[in-house]
């Protein structure tokens, strides 16, 4: 069966099976950033961006898309919230061991999106879903809270360049 | 086993419907239709559910995932996300329902996992259940724009056939003492995984309402244990705390040997499962003591 | 074998080894025996689909086992099956569902074997017994007179017996790989960390000769957790289904059987007789270990020798007899951490102690301090004389004496258990962890390592890690011994790991690439200025010397190299919910000398969570505090990696048998567990009442 969703910003034809995961879906169609660690929800290897959500995709079947927007680091590399992220790692000195990529930016990028208050124990229960060794949790706490600076930074700019948005 | 599997999923209907007129046209249009919210416990797809032929994941029907909060109860959409309605805050959802929440899984699941998928789960009693029971939640399902039925939590069991769950309506209302617990491992739901719920509404040190619901390997509300305490002055002396333990304990074993004739329970987990809700009830105790 | 053809052979490719796919790629999947015991009679499919294929043993022409040092395992069974599960076939095709449902459609009759009586003793496959009495008339004036001295004294004896069985959990890669046999070349996409056991293994199956092989090294993940023979075996099905389809082959472990099947962690049990004093002074230990290592087992000899050394550790027992018993089972051969294989040795004694200073009333680090081994000539040398500076700070920072007395009060005391909810529990424990066991298996007896300062004044330390935190420390001890900015040196990545005989996990430890990287350093730095570059300086160790270390008498230095730890964790048990949480950690180290303590810290902290995770697998962990002191001294960088996976586990069953003040049965621990030993204490507290 063939299913519509705009994935990466296009309107695309998903060729699946009916118990297809999207997580083996988005593999299949080349997108590599998802990775299989755990098909529980658990790991965050899967996560992509599920109507601007992060979602495990190993939890969603293809099949259950809906014109639904599903977004992969592929294309939110190329967005202005991954930059500032990826300004903050680099100030850091934090690198990713390229399996919990999708978990650790989706995480971030949802904080930055979402989280008001910037409070340590609602960014710690958040970062704590990251389950890999390759960065610690203090370490991406500091990120998160630097990003949220550059990001400031960057809209002040805008602001300030374009009028308000 | 993997055979059993294999023949099931051959001839499976995936059927996508936009709003709620198309939902209530596919129920009754489609034959055995079975309706399910994100379906993030992958089992709808696997030899457990033997026998579908067609389904439909809500997730999608925005009429179903919508939320609104009145003065006196809020209602909510059955496939509104579990981070939709976390994200309403403490302030707006009562705590217990609030702390219920919390405990699911991770953020990321709670993106995709539905209230309706959690209530409606069948083998086993899920984390939202108790605190539900407790604020005596009533369930909204529709067969169609004018087949609508009521069912309060307390007598749900099961979706009825021919209807789907649309709607969950939450009292709110102010309580004095509020608890969940969850119980058993953290990140998973086993045997061993209970939650349980006390509430309670206190004037001028009279106890006016109470609420006790636990959901194990057997769910309830013991209404004859909340009957008693119902106008105590407190502080509850101990001989009185005590003795309704006493009680407690054998309304759960009378539930427990009747339910048991009904499912099979796991009999390993069940010490530890009632000595747990003795003792939280013991806590929650406490506080009117 | 020269260099550029070593480099044809061995390349690194910067990937996950799922995310590559080669044209015309069929996928494998594994069939799996429904019998523990028997024999496959055949295995058919009524319409098998065009393009699809299935091998068995029968298929197999040339080697059928892949080799693992001492041990055979098979590559498919058939004529015997070992345990249930195991693998009895391969189906390969363009469609992993077809696949699939190919295989539930598989018609497979077998004889199952019938249920023989059998003798215990059968399962045992490899023992070892040691034993020692210390020779009074050599030791007369130190321990000999004590003993002497004690005879009228009071001997007590306690009998124990401690087990553990860990159920890995991790998020990583399935294991897996890609092979491609094409004209005469056989390639393969591996992560593996062994490559010259996977060729010869792959070699020996498909009868390609080993020069037409080459590993295209893919990224691996979770280093200490990976199983070091699971990509040699899943290399050798992929490479022989693709000599034969003449197709590329890509063959992945599903999810559901990765942990059951190549991540079976023994279950080890130890029982002591332990006879002491009144004073704590410990007069004989006779130790049993059993350890189940599966229906093949793997590394046995290894297994029994560190397992023996760790049963004694740090401690002074006139007499000690250890025994040793590899059992074999049927379930799936086991997964070791290589590095971790003495944990529950160190396990066992640790909260043997315990036990036996609850059973005198003394603080556990008296007991301790009273049976540390300290350095003498033809006993094992652990270094133990690192242990009372280690002990102290711990006590001191964690106030563990208070602590420990209060909680035990109140633990002790009938009416104030449980009364005072929750109720608390403090334990210590001390451990170690070596690096290059001087009778390993496992690891060359010699280490050479070579370094070039080139032309441009760059370097080039020509080893290679997998570990960014050590390879760090390389540059930083190059750097600094050389004078030169750490960018300016790089690791090797086209070193011979070819010609590797054993696993790059733990050969290529810290502690002594450290060492060999200074000597190399030393002597670039005598040539710098006399001679024309490039310089290549090559220095090497034996870290196996007869003269050092006597593997029958266990007596000598049994390590390269050792660091200590010391943990004390603080924690309560909930008595409504009978959920533990740990409070706080003090944990004290003996690291050598600290290039970059941040990383170090970074490790430890993750170290101890895992710890945590596995032996309260039921808890969540909200953040408790962890206080960490390194103890740094001008030594070598010592190995700590693992560190903490020998003494967090005996700190905490310390901890909770304070706590519950019953012995623990067994590790990891689950609230039904602590329930029931709750309520055996309440019970028995009914019966004195």
């Amino acid at each position: 069966m063939k299913i519509q969703c705009i994935l990466n910003g296009k309107l695309t034809l998903i060729e699946t099976e009916v118990q297809d995961l999207l997580s083996d879906s988005l593999r299949k169609n080349g997108l590599l950033s998802v990775k299989n660690g755990c098909y529980q929800g658990k790991c965050g290897a899967c996560t992509i961006l599920l109507n601007k959500r992060p979602v495990p995709s190993c939890l969603v079947y293809t099949s259950s898309l809906n014109n639904d927007e599903v977004e992969t680091l592929e294309y939110f590399y190329k967005s202005e919230d991954y930059q500032d992220i990826e300004e903050a790692f680099v100030i850091l000195g934090i690198k990713l061991c390229g399996f919990c990529n999708a978990g650790t930016l989706f995480t971030l990028y949802d904080i930055l999106q979402r989280s008001k208050q910037f409070q340590k124990k609602e960014l710690e229960t958040k970062i704590r879903t990251i389950n890999c060794d390759c960065v610690e949790e203090e370490s991406l706490l500091k990120a998160v809270l630097l990003a949220k600076q550059i990001k400031d930074r960057r809209l002040g700019e805008e602001i300030k360049k374009y009028g308000k948005r | 086993m993997e055979k059993d599997k294999l023949d099931f999923e051959k001839n499976i209907q995936v059927i996508s419907a936009q709003n709620l007129e198309e939902l209530f046209y596919f129920q009754k249009s489609v034959r055995d239709l079975y309706i399910v919210g994100a379906g993030t416990t992958k089992e709808h797809l696997s030899n457990s559910h033997k026998g579908i032929k067609s389904i439909l994941f809500t997730r999608t029907i925005t009429d179903l995932c919508q939320i609104e909060k009145k003065e006196r109860y809020i209602d909510i959409g059955s496939a509104s996300s579990l981070a939709q309605i976390l994200e309403l805050g403490e302030k707006i959802i009562p705590k217990v329902f609030y702390d219920a929440l919390k405990s699911i899984a991770n953020p990321f699941i709670k993106n995709l996992a539905t209230i309706g998928g959690n209530i409606c789960y069948t083998k086993k009693r899920l984390t939202l259940f108790s605190p539900l029971l407790a604020l005596e939640a009533g369930l909204e399902f529709k067969a169609s724009a004018s087949d609508t039925l009521y069912i309060p939590i307390s007598k749900f069991h099961e979706v009825p056939k021919g209807y789907f769950l649309s709607k969950i309506r939450i009292p709110i209302e102010d309580w004095d003492i509020s608890i969940f617990k969850k119980l058993g491992p953290q990140e998973t739901i086993n045997a061993f995984s209970a939650f349980f719920t006390f509430l309670a509404q206190i004037e001028k040190t009279v106890v006016v309402d109470v609420r006790i619901a636990f959901c194990g390997n057997i769910s309830f509300r013991h209404k004859e244990l909340e009957n008693k305490l119902l106008g105590i002055r407190l502080p509850l002396s101990n001989k009185f705390k005590n003795e309704l333990i006493l009680e407690a304990e054998e309304l759960y074993n009378l539930r427990f040997e009747a339910d048991q004739k009904k499912n099979k329970i796991d009999l390993d987990s069940d010490a530890l499962l009632k000595q747990q809700y003795l003792n939280l009830l013991s806590f929650s105790l406490d506080y009117l003591s | 074998m020269c260099a550029k053809t070593q480099k044809k052979q061995f390349e690194f490719i910067n990937s996950y080894y799922s995310d590559l796919s080669l044209d015309e790629q069929v996928i494998a999947l594994i069939v799996r025996s429904p019998v523990a015991s028997g024999t496959i009679r055949s295995i058919n499919h009524p319409s098998l689909p065009e393009g699809y294929s299935i091998f068995t043993k029968k298929d197999l022409r040339w080697e059928t086992d892949i080799e693992v040092l001492d041990t055979k395992i098979p590559l498919l069974a058939y004529e015997k099956i070992s345990y249930e599960g195991e693998a009895i076939a391969i189906v390969c095709g363009p469609s992993i569902h077809v696949a699939r449902r190919i295989i539930a459609g598989l018609d497979i009759q077998f004889t199952e074997a019938l249920e023989e009586a059998k003798n215990p003793e059968e399962d045992i496959v490899l023992h070892d017994i040691f034993t020692r009495a210390i020779d009074m008339s050599q030791n007369k004036k130190k321990i000999g007179s004590e003993i002497e001295s004690l005879k009228d004294e009071t001997i007590y004896t306690i009998n124990k017996t401690y087990s553990t069985k860990i159920k890995h959990e991790f998020y990583k890669e399935s294991i897996g790989c890609l092979a491609h046999f094409s004209k005469k070349n056989l390639s393969i996409f591996t992560p593996s960390l062994w490559a010259q056991n996977l060729v010869e293994n792959v070699s020996a199956v498909t009868n390609i000769a080993t020069e037409f092989i080459s590993i295209k090294k893919t990224i691996s993940h979770h280093l200490s957790e990976s199983n070091i023979w699971a990509e040699s075996y899943i290399a050798c099905l992929a490479s022989y289904a693709s000599l034969l389809l003449e197709k590329p082959v890509f063959l992945q472990i599903e999810k559901k059987d990765e942990i059951p099947f190549f991540y079976n962690s023994p279950e080890f049990s130890t029982s002591f007789n332990v006879s002491f004093t009144s004073e704590g002074k410990i007069l004989s230990i006779d130790a049993h270990c059993q350890i189940d290592c599966g229906a093949f087992p793997i590394f046995k000899e290894e297994i029994i020798n560190r397992t023996k050394v760790a049963c004694i550790g740090a401690y002074s027992i006139p007499e000690q007899k250890i025994r040793v018993d590899i059992l074999k089972s049927a379930k799936p051969p086991l997964s070791i951490d290589i590095n971790a294989v003495d944990t529950h040795a160190q396990f066992a004694i640790e909260v043997l102690m315990q036990d036996i200073a609850m059973k005198l009333k003394l603080f556990p680090h008296e007991l301790r301090l009273k049976n540390i081994e300290t350095a003498q000539s033809g006993i094992l040398d652990l270094g133990a004389e690192e242990i009372p500076s280690l002990i102290e700070t711990s006590i001191d920072k964690s106030q563990f004496l208070r602590r420990y007395a209060t909680y035990n009060l109140v633990s002790q005391d009938p009416e104030l258990f449980l009364k005072h909810k929750p109720c608390r529990g403090i334990g210590m424990s001390i451990g170690f962890q070596g690096s290059s066991f001087a009778s390993s298996i496992l690891e060359n007896k010699r280490k050479e390592l070579s370094i070039t300062l080139r032309t441009d004044e760059s370097v080039i330390i020509h080893a290679h890690t997998h570990s960014k935190q050590i390879a760090n420390i390389w540059k930083q001890m190059a750097a600094q011994e050389l004078s030169i900015p750490p960018e300016k040196i790089k690791l090797d990545p086209s070193y011979a790991v070819l010609s590797d005989a054993f696993p790059s996990t733990i050969h290529r430890n810290i502690n002594i690439t450290t060492s060999l990287i200074k000597r190399c350093a030393k002597g670039i730095e005598a040539k710098r200025f006399h001679e024309a570059l490039p310089i290549v300086e090559k220095k090497a160790i034996y870290t196996q010397r007869p003269k050092t270390w006597n593997l029958k008498k266990l007596e000598g230095k049994p390590y390269f190299s050792y660091a200590w730890a010391s943990a004390v964790i603080d924690l309560e048990i909930d008595s409504y919910s009978y959920e533990v949480l740990i409070k706080k950690i003090w944990v004290t180290i003996h690291a050598g000398k600290i290039l970059n303590r941040e990383d170090a810290e970074k490790s430890v902290k993750k170290n101890i969570q895992q710890q945590l995770s596995r032996y309260l697998p039921e808890e969540s962990y909200v953040s408790f505090l962890i206080d960490l002191h390194f103890i740094s001294s001008e030594d070598d960088p010592k190995e700590i990696g693992s560190l903490m996976n020998n003494v967090i586990p005996s700190a905490l069953h310390s901890a909770l048998t304070l706590a519950l003040q019953k012995p623990i049965p067994q590790l990891p621990l689950v609230h039904d567990s602590v329930f029931k030993l709750i309520k055996g204490k309440e019970n028995e507290n009914t019966m004195h009442s």
